[in-house]
């Protein structure tokens, strides 16, 4: 029962990581198999519906929506990736800082990050995009800036934890500093968690992303970006909806795929959860 | 575990709501801060916004003399404690748009915003309660599978993007609701739809889960086997047994609601705070923004007290973990 | 375990009915509402209008709120200007220029505010003098020195000579309105002149308005007006088509071509004197050379711009809704060969063979920075093209948004900037010249400064003729174009669309009239 549990999961995983490790590939490969120029676009061949030629129609400046679809894959991604990066590892910093320095320290940071959790995060994502300004790196920042409050949570309580233990009572009596234990054998326990939540976030990043480009915050013209393509349709919701439909059908895909990935991950790292 | 309580946590213990309303009062006070540094950031400070706004293009020296005037030159924490005195007195500034008080901005708007939230938070909670206990109730079986799948991909889709299909097949292709008008019911069901859909979906989930944890409890298979009904089961402690759960849910949804109102509003011209705040950003209107979100912050705080009041008088096992340490999963759906 | 399979069968039923019932009193009861809405406005004599933004209060003197005013149908101004953009009789029936700085004004007789007091020139002396009171904009129009008021009789004394000072009364700024009631009505349902008044509004929501039974010029047309704010041009369509509205302007360009059904709509088009423009920088290290700016110029095929975003090709600086833009031919038609011999010409070769051509062992990298607007607007979309037609000719080109344009303007570190600019806001060409072509102008961002066209505004302002005014504006734009000062792109549709029950609309080139006494129902 056990055994069989374990390898379905395990085939899930494989199977997922396959399709997202796919959709990475086709992220980078993007702007080289795209097949028309995701930037200039034929004036004559403005807003065409789907067609052989044009697998998802064209823009209004007569460019290819298949190949602004690929192309802007990599920006998405690599964007959506950097995100989750930065926030957990900011996060997980001050998490370990609190968790293991406790006292004076915890409570600072610990209230620090209480102020950050009270802000509803897609409001205060928009409202530093916005003071900030257009700009992917402000994006960036913003978002960073909403997410790391989770990690932080996540690892000071795991911290916190660990850190009356056995092994690590025996690590400091052996001698070893804080800052040993804290990388040694801390830092090892808390990674999974950490994963797990980062691997359940990338798809809501994803979202936040497109959904910020979508208020004009992100991406800036004439790049491809999904959820800026969405903007651009909207005016021309009747006329070309296949301008709307594609690049969301994408970014419906990605999540999916990726939501799916990070349950699956969760099941097998962190069985505590479910 | 070991750690040795302290009497101020001890006192933290025993007077729960006394305690929980000095810390709402302390993050009140972060945030606030916060939201005045966040706007520090800005790249044109209110100096030069105040003469752009007005179609001016100010010379070096009206503007380093207006900043002198404006008190901009001050060290930063001078220039925050002048701001809170002012925000005590319920100042928040002028808009640089409309010349308008920012906080008559936000009193005009907020209803608009509460409506359409409250609106869509009902909406959410007749959706997902009873397909949560459905799929719960259910599980393994072929409903609770398709409820689990459709909620999947529910939570899974942008909700920009369900706005723009809503708009297209709904009122483009079908005609079913007008576009026209606010304030009214009929007009209301797009966006509430769009705010309403991608939450139940996230909330479905959780229910489920609420309740299976409940299921597997021992005095349910206890009642079980005394052959009680499972209907009378289900009524009478299953869904009280569930309730705290969904409780803190709710409260985290109004942070979702709210962020998600902004998009929403934007897409279907709804007069509210979100569209408010978006058309800000395109002028560059940093005290609306700025007061935007303190309000959003306010407004989240106070669900999330009100929540752990709730919570407390459902079950008082529950007083000493508070909404934020509750609060680590996931937060909604976005 | 069968007993309980029934059991949990039997709550799931529950919970399903009970679902469905409240999905059912939820659609039940919105679509009750919706029926009854809609027959109720079908059947009466209401013209329902979907307009692009209706304003937080209905103040004129505030803000842009007298257009609002103006647009649905409420105020009127001393003068109006006609479906040719020239001044006409409305509150004042006729004028003269005494001296060169004042104004005679004879105040029609018979006009009442829709409150039934008399309209004099004491009136219409207060309501100028409070607009002026309330807001900065009114001195960029005319400086009084004085207003007198006697009887039906208004002279206005100008500080300095103001050759379009009875243009400038137009600007609904000017609403004639009767400043003797509370503020809170004026904000609410000020009490003005138009064929319909106001009686309920809702900020930035709606207006309601009915007829002015006082109306001094025949029977406005319709009994009662409803606007609905819709900023959203794609909502304004489906409010047409779904037969909310009967009357909308301003739709994107492309989705006109849903209102071909002649017999469902009409659809309304005049070009305007807004102008899409891209503005060079004349002192910038790469396009201070005339020939530089001229091959830019070849290289930018404006036609298909314009066909792109819907407007009709410019020629020149100034839109055809104004006489000094009729008529003027295309000093720069498309032509990617001229560019390229005028770039070679110059020395600027591509010699490491990526495309892009080098200036001093450089790749040539325009700059070219657009508002961050945050939507796919015609600058965007021009400034997308125009990369692209760069390209072609070998130049490089960077897409800049920007979200503080007036620093970058100001500082001058930018090649190219689009903008859609009205070259004549209250429809007198001299404004627009004086401030983006004259030598330190207020809005000359472009740096463009030719001593032969700064003599010509300077003529031009100390002109009265209104013929000679047009042509001295004329000489000044050709001036302009040879130089190569700015790239012309469109000159921008307005446009109205009715549907089958409504006649007698029409577009003006100036935005500010929409609603008139002219519109009726069938």
């Amino acid at each position: 029962m056990t055994a069989k549990g374990l390898t379905g999961k395990r085939l899930r995983f494989i199977l997922l990581a396959v399709l997202a490790g796919g959709l990475v590939l086709l992220a980078v490969l993007g702007p080289y198999i795209a097949p028309q120029d995701p930037l200039l676009g034929d004036a004559s061949a403005s807003l065409q519906p789907p067609s052989w030629e044009h697998l998802c129609g064209t823009d209004k400046l007569g460019r290819d929506v298949f190949s602004r679809i690929l192309a802007g894959a990599g920006s998405s991604f690599s964007l959506t990736f950097l995100m989750v990066l930065l926030a957990a590892l900011i996060g997980t910093a001050v998490g370990l800082m609190a968790g293991c320095c406790g006292g004076f320290t915890d409570s600072l940071l610990s209230r620090v990050t209480d102020v950050f959790l009270a802000f509803p995060s897609s409001v205060f994502a928009i409202a530093v995009a916005g003071i900030l300004g257009a700009g992917v790196l402000n994006t960036v920042f913003a978002l960073g800036l909403v997410w790391w409050t989770r990690y932080a949570r996540l690892t000071r309580a795991a911290a916190m934890q660990l850190r009356e233990r056995d092994f690590i009572w025996q690590a400091r009596f052996g001698g070893a500093g804080e800052g040993r234990i804290l990388l040694r054998y801390i830092l090892p326990e808390v990674v999974p968690q950490v994963v797990t939540t980062i691997s359940l976030d990338i798809g809501n990043m994803m979202m936040s992303l497109a959904g910020l480009s979508f208020l004009g915050l992100a991406a800036q013209p004439p790049a491809p970006e999904w959820g800026y393509m969405l903007y651009e349709s909207r005016t021309y919701m009747q006329t070309a909806p296949w301008m709307m439909l594609f690049p969301g059908l994408a970014l419906l895909i990605t999540v999916i795929v990726f939501n799916l990935l990070g349950d699956s991950v969760r099941d097998m790292l962190d069985p505590s959860c479910r | 575990m070991t750690r040795r309580t302290s009497p101020f946590a001890r006192f933290w213990k025993r007077h729960f709501i006394l305690s929980r309303l000095i810390s709402f009062l302390l993050v009140l006070l972060g945030v606030s801060f916060l939201t005045f540094v966040v706007s520090s950031l800005a790249p044109s400070d209110g100096a030069e916004m105040y003469y752009l706004s007005r179609g001016i293009t100010p010379s070096p020296q009206l503007l380093e003399e207006t900043r002198e005037q404006m008190g901009l030159n001050q060290p930063l924490l001078v220039q925050y404690l002048h701001w809170l005195q002012n925000l005590l007195r319920g100042d928040l500034g002028e808009s640089y748009n409309f010349g308008e008080s920012v906080l008559r901005q936000l009193t005009r708007k907020l209803p608009n915003t509460l409506a359409l939230a409250g609106a869509a938070f009902l909406l959410t909670a007749l959706l997902s309660l009873p397909l949560g206990a459905l799929a719960a109730v259910r599980r393994g079986k072929v409903s609770d599978l398709l409820i689990r799948a459709i909620s999947f991909v529910g939570v899974s889709v942008p909700n920009f993007w369900l706005a723009l299909l809503l708009l297209y097949f709904l009122a483009v292709q079908l005609g079913l609701f007008p576009v026209i008008g606010t304030g009214v019911l009929k007009s209301m069901a797009l966006p509430v739809l769009t705010l309403a859909l991608p939450l139940s979906c996230s909330y479905v989930r959780q229910i489920r889960t609420a309740f299976l944890e409940e299921m597997g409890k021992d005095y349910y298979i206890g009642l079980k086997a005394r052959g009680i009904p499972g209907w009378r089961i289900f009524f009478s402690h299953l869904l009280s047994g569930a309730l705290s759960p969904i409780v803190t849910l709710a409260g985290m949804s109004v942070g979702s609601l709210l962020g998600g109102a902004a998009i929403v509003e934007t897409i279907f011209g709804w007069p509210g705070l979100g569209s408010m705040v978006v058309d800000a950003i395109r002028v560059r209107d940093y005290p609306v923004i700025q007061g935007y979100v303190l309000w959003m912050a306010v407004i989240y705080l106070l669900a999330g007290l009100v929540t752990d009041l709730v919570c407390c008088l459902l079950d008082p096992r529950q007083r000493q973990k508070g909404f934020w340490r509750r609060n680590v999963r996931k937060e909604g759906a976005k | 375990m069968k007993v309980n399979s029934e059991k949990r069968k039997w709550v799931a039923g529950l919970l399903t009915a009970l679902l469905a019932a409240t999905a059912l009193s939820g659609c039940g009861g919105g679509a009750e509402e919706t029926a009854a809405v809609s027959s109720d406005a079908a059947s009466s004599d209401i013209l329902r209008v979907a307009m692009f933004w209706v304003s937080t209060n209905l103040d004129p003197a505030d803000g842009y709120n007298g257009w609002v005013l103006s647009r649905i149908g409420a105020g009127e101004t001393l003068v109006r200007l006609n479906e040719n953009a020239q001044p006409e009789g409305c509150i004042a029936e006729s004028w003269q220029q005494t001296d060169e700085n004042t104004w005679v004004f004879q105040i029609r007789e018979g006009v009442t505010f829709s409150n039934g007091k008399p309209v004099d020139a004491a009136a219409c002396k207060a309501a100028i003098e409070r607009a002026f009171e309330e807001n900065i904009r009114a001195e960029e129009y005319f400086s009084p020195s004085s207003i007198e008021a006697e009887g039906q009789t208004l002279t206005i004394h100008t500080s300095t000579p103001n050759g379009t000072l009875v243009y400038n009364l137009a600007e609904p700024l000017f609403t004639i309105v009767d400043t003797e009631v509370d503020e809170d009505t004026m904000d609410t349902a000020p009490v003005t002149t138009g064929p319909y008044q106001v009686t309920a509004f809702t900020p930035e929501q709606s207006v309601e308005l009915s007829r002015n039974d006082q109306y001094w010029d025949g029977t406005p047309g319709v009994s009662g007006v409803s606007v609905y704010s819709v900023p959203d041009s794609e909502s304004r369509v489906l409010a047409m088509q779904a037969g909310e509205a009967d009357l909308t302007t301003t739709i994107d360009n492309t989705s006109l071509q849903l209102f071909s059904d002649e017999s469902r709509y009409t659809v309304y088009e005049t070009i305007t004197p807004r102008v899409n423009v891209v503005y060079y920088n004349n002192a910038s290290p790469l396009l201070s050379d005339v020939k530089m700016r001229q091959a830019v110029s070849y290289a930018a095929d404006k036609d298909t711009y314009a066909s792109l975003i819907g407007c009709a090709p410019a020629t020149g600086l100034y839109s055809t809704a104004l006489v000094c833009g009729q008529d003027v031919e295309d000093a720069y038609p498309y032509d990617p060969e001229a560019a390229k011999q005028l770039l070679d010409s110059m020395g600027y070769l591509d010699t490491d063979g990526d495309g892009i051509r080098e200036k001093d062992g450089e790749n040539i990298q325009f700059q070219y920075v657009i508002a961050a607007d945050h939507g796919s607007s015609d600058s965007a979309l021009i400034a997308q093209a125009l990369q692209a037609d760069l390209l072609e000719v070998g130049l490089g080109c960077n897409l800049v948004q920007t979200e503080n344009m007036a620093d970058i303007r100001a500082a001058g570190e930018y090649d190219f900037c689009s903008a859609n600019d009205s070259t004549a806001p209250t429809a007198d060409p001299e404004v627009f010249l004086l401030q983006h072509y004259y030598t330190g102008g207020s809005s000359n961002y472009q740096h463009y400064s030719n001593p032969e066209v700064d003599s010509l505004i300077d003529t031009l302002t100390a002109t009265f003729d209104p013929d000679e005014r047009q042509q001295l504006a004329r000489q000044a734009s050709e001036q302009i174009l040879a130089d190569a000062g700015s790239l012309y792109v469109g000159y921008i549709y307005g446009n109205t669309v009715v549907s089958s029950r409504v006649q007698g609309a029409e577009q003006f080139p100036i935005d500010y009239y929409i609603v008139t006494k002219d519109i009726t129902l069938s």
